[in-house]
């Protein structure tokens, strides 16, 4: 299959603004956007810049956009998204771009740290294990499952409107931690993410769940903090 | 210098039924501000006395203005409408019909506004 690579290219030390730069190359048919990219870097052009490592859609390191949309590059065939055998490949927006398709996730980290990302005990430790319901496992597996690679991050118009919005991908783990039965820091953490800049910023635009790649639900999560949010202010638990 | 991209997702042919639902929320936001502005003007001309609030009656009594009062039933209707659907999305209710819901907003407002201008036809094909 022969295919052409419109990629977005940035260098901050020579460039004054980002361009389009062509690659043609003849790759399998079932070749995923990243062999692509990968070929285009080995043989072509190696001052490519892209991240990637696990290659099969778990580390989060590949995503950027395909052809108008937040993907992995990894585990997006080529064949599905061509555009008549055309590809435009940008970085992800909303962050800075460092270089070509490689984009500054720091402020993505902080907000990631700024919802406490981790499980806080309280009281007794149990001899056994922590118990947890299927149902609840059920519920919350989609949520865990963010492999925080930023796409939705990307795709949140709100996030480009206001740069201090908690965005998506920290929400939807925020919520992860106040649905699990066994944290205690259900009160705190829906004071961090009940601010303006948290969940009451999202205007419920639903572009962060149609970009995950793993089938997570921001939008859901973050409507799911919403209702905690406003039953515990009513005094309903 | 770094830059980067912003707004990717608000270009023709790139929005998700979300997206459109989210402008169009702003866009008729906008148009009923713009109203109560314009309506506030209009009947603020009792206060100058009689002649001057006929003269403004007079004026939006027009085809164009009737016209309008039909688009400004649909706008009311879609602002409305969306603003249910995402009020019943906050409250934990129907987020999996985000986009029939959308839809549904949408047809419902178009077709009050086409009812409107039906029911004031008279008034505006003169």
């Amino acid at each position: 299959m022969d295919v052409t690579y419109r990629i977005l290219r940035f260098n901050p030390d020579t460039d004054s603004a980002p361009h389009y730069e062509t690659y043609r190359i003849e790759v399998p048919d079932s070749a995923t956007v990243l062999d692509g990219l990968q070929a285009i870097k080995d043989v072509q052009d190696g001052t490519l810049t892209f991240r990637r490592s696990c290659r099969q859609g778990i580390c989060g390191s590949c995503a950027m956009r395909v052809n108008d949309r937040e993907r992995l590059a990894c585990n997006t065939q080529i064949s599905h998204v061509a555009d008549g055998n055309e590809l435009r490949v940008e970085p992800l927006a909303n962050m800075a771009v460092i270089k070509d398709l490689a984009v500054d996730m720091t402020p993505f980290w902080q907000k990631f740290n700024a919802i406490v990302p981790y499980t806080i005990h309280a009281g007794e430790r149990p001899e056994r294990e922590y118990l947890v319901s299927n149902e609840k496992v059920r519920h919350l597996q989609q949520f865990a499952g963010c492999i925080q690679c930023g796409a939705c991050y990307s795709a949140c118009p709100i996030v480009g409107s206001d740069p201090e919005y908690l965005g998506p991908a920290a929400l939807a783990k925020a919520y992860r931690f106040v649905g699990d039965p066994r944290d205690a820091a259900k009160k705190e953490r829906l004071g961090i993410v009940g601010s303006e800049r948290g969940i009451w910023r999202c205007h419920t635009i639903f572009n962060c769940t149609e970009v995950c790649p793993k089938g997570v639900d921001p939008t859901y999560a973050i409507e799911l903090l919403k209702k905690a949010t406003i039953r515990r202010k009513l005094g309903l638990g | 210098m770094a830059y980067r991209i912003r707004y990717p997702h608000i270009r023709p042919g790139a929005m998700e039924t979300g997206t459109i639902a989210w402008i169009l929320h702003r866009v008729t936001g906008v148009f009923l501000t713009l109203y109560l502005i314009t309506h506030i003007i209009v009947i603020g001309q009792s206060v100058r006395g009689k002649e001057a609030f006929d003269a403004a009656l007079n004026f939006v009594q027009s085809p164009l203005f009737v016209f309008l009062d039909a688009g400004l039933a649909g706008v009311v209707a879609f602002h409305g409408l969306n603003g249910l659907r995402i009020i019943a999305f906050d409250m934990g209710v129907g987020i999996r019909w985000q986009k029939p819901l959308f839809w549904a907003s949408l047809i419902l407002s178009v077709l009050i506004f086409v009812a409107g201008v039906w029911v004031a036809r008279n008034l505006i094909f003169v």
